[in-house]
């Protein structure tokens, strides 16, 4: 049995996070392959092969490995070079990073309790990501309550090519997740997220240029943001079923976000599900983001990035599920087997820095997801 | 913050007394809708990994999802 899973293990090599505390662990490997790509000039492809397998009544053995192959995510130690107004200046994109992330995980599943711990580790040439996770589930009044919390502490550091005032950061986030059945046709999942940073919060790379001078992007060494966050899930008719979820988060940096995410999928046939969605998001500023021309080289904080300035974004998306009849898979158990498709579009409001970092008026990308699911 | 968790907190520790039977509003053979794809709250677990990763790179907020997250030099 043990060389079966180590076999298993060399063979996929792989991983397990948990996304929805509510739901039973799995006992399977999903195949994936996602990209990204946007007009700043970033790519990403990142395939992946996670796998749950289950050693015992009890328990449950995760782990996940992946490649992505990254352009300008980690960017160069360089000032960002002044917008030019033809437009000549050169793009941040091409410099390819890999990174290389793998998780692994226990999970203990009995009766109405689900406890699960691991860890995740993951390297690129100018950060180094480390962090330990676990997560306890409750499922109660006959499956129809299930109380989760969950906690996860990263000691990631950075590999800088400019000397940084510390080059750690850690996250800690703890969630409560509480999801109730309402009727045999809807439910709804509540969570609340404490989320905490420390260490050297900026991108390393986020530089404000100017003819006079150049600093780095400087931010506070520590942030503390809270998330509450609400998601509805219901059957409209047989075919049909509705996905409503609500985002509400703020930090002490001032920024405050709303997002709205609503998703419909039917039933197309026994074998084809079809989605579509559609995502709102907005923010407002941090307390220390002002117009790139107001700063100072003595300003104690410093911000360059767009994400800490106001703005707002779009994302429509598609989805699919199919799940090959038998005729078409005749070598595989076909009931085992899906296959998850989605494509998504996200664009930016006009923003001043984005068009400083990136050259555009606005930030438009797609991301797309395959994943082949096989349970065993 | 503080409030936040103890009102989760007492919610939970009312749910774990089992003197919840108003909450079991579904009984068990009522179930089936919620084995379908589409009932799920993530029915496609690996797009709402990656695109928490995505959002969490083109976006300043965080959390809220009941997810894990690996660290990364993304953001």
């Amino acid at each position: 049995m043990i060389r079966k899973i180590l076999a298993l293990l060399i063979a996929c090599m792989l991983l397990p996070i948990w996304p929805v505390f509510a739901e039973k662990p799995r006992d399977g490997i999903t195949y994936i392959f996602d990209l990204y790509a946007d007009n700043g000039n970033n790519r990403v492809i990142a395939p992946a092969v996670s796998l749950s397998k289950k050693l015992s009544d009890t328990l449950y053995l995760g782990t996940k490995v992946g490649v992505d192959a990254i352009t300008s995510a980690t960017k160069v130690a360089q000032p960002t070079p002044p917008p030019s107004a033809n437009g000549e200046t050169e793009s941040e994109g091409g410099n390819i990073n890999v990174r290389v992330p793998v998780s692994l995980s226990l999970t203990y599943d009995k009766d109405n309790d689900t406890l699960m711990g691991g860890g995740y580790y993951s390297y690129e040439r100018t950060y180094t990501g480390r962090s330990l996770f676990a997560a306890y589930t409750r499922r109660m009044n006959l499956n129809n309550t299930a109380l989760g919390i969950g906690i996860t502490q990263s000691f990631d550091n950075w590999i800088p090519d400019r000397q940084l005032p510390d080059d750690r950061r850690s996250e800690r986030e703890l969630s409560l997740t509480a999801t109730q059945l309402l009727s045999p046709k809807q439910s709804v999942q509540f969570t609340y997220s404490a989320l905490r940073s420390e260490g050297f919060l900026a991108q390393p790379t986020d530089a404000l240029v100017t003819p006079a001078f150049t600093v780095y992007a400087r931010y506070p060494d520590m942030r503390i943001g809270n998330a509450y966050a609400v998601r509805f899930v219901m059957l409209l008719n047989e075919p049909t079923s509705l996905h409503v979820q609500y985002r509400y988060y703020r930090d002490d940096w001032h920024i405050q976000s709303d997002t709205v995410n609503l998703e419909l999928y039917r039933d197309i046939s026994p074998a084809v599900v079809l989605g579509t969605r559609y995502r709102y998001y907005r923010q407002s500023a941090a307390y220390f983001a002002k117009e790139l021309a107001l700063y100072t080289p003595g300003d104690p904080l410093i911000a360059v990035n767009y994400r800490m300035y106001a703005f707002q974004s779009n994302t429509f998306g598609v989805m699919a599920i199919l799940k090959p009849s038998k005729n078409f898979l005749s070598m595989f158990d076909a009931d085992k087997v899906k296959l998850k498709l989605s494509a998504d579009v996200f664009t930016t409001s006009r923003q001043d820095n984005i068009r400083y970092q990136y050259h555009t008026d606005r930030l438009t990308g797609m991301f797309t997801t395959v994943a082949l699911d096989y349970d065993f | 913050m503080n409030r936040s968790v103890l009102a989760f907190a007492l919610l939970s520790f009312i749910g774990l007394l089992g003197c919840t039977e108003k909450l079991v509003r579904v009984q068990p053979y009522e179930m089936e809708h919620f084995a379908q794809d589409k009932m799920l709250f993530t029915p496609l677990d690996s797009r709402a990994a990656f695109e928490e990763h995505i959002f969490s790179i083109r976006e300043a907020s965080a959390g809220g999802s009941s997810g894990f997250q690996g660290g990364c030099g993304c953001r």
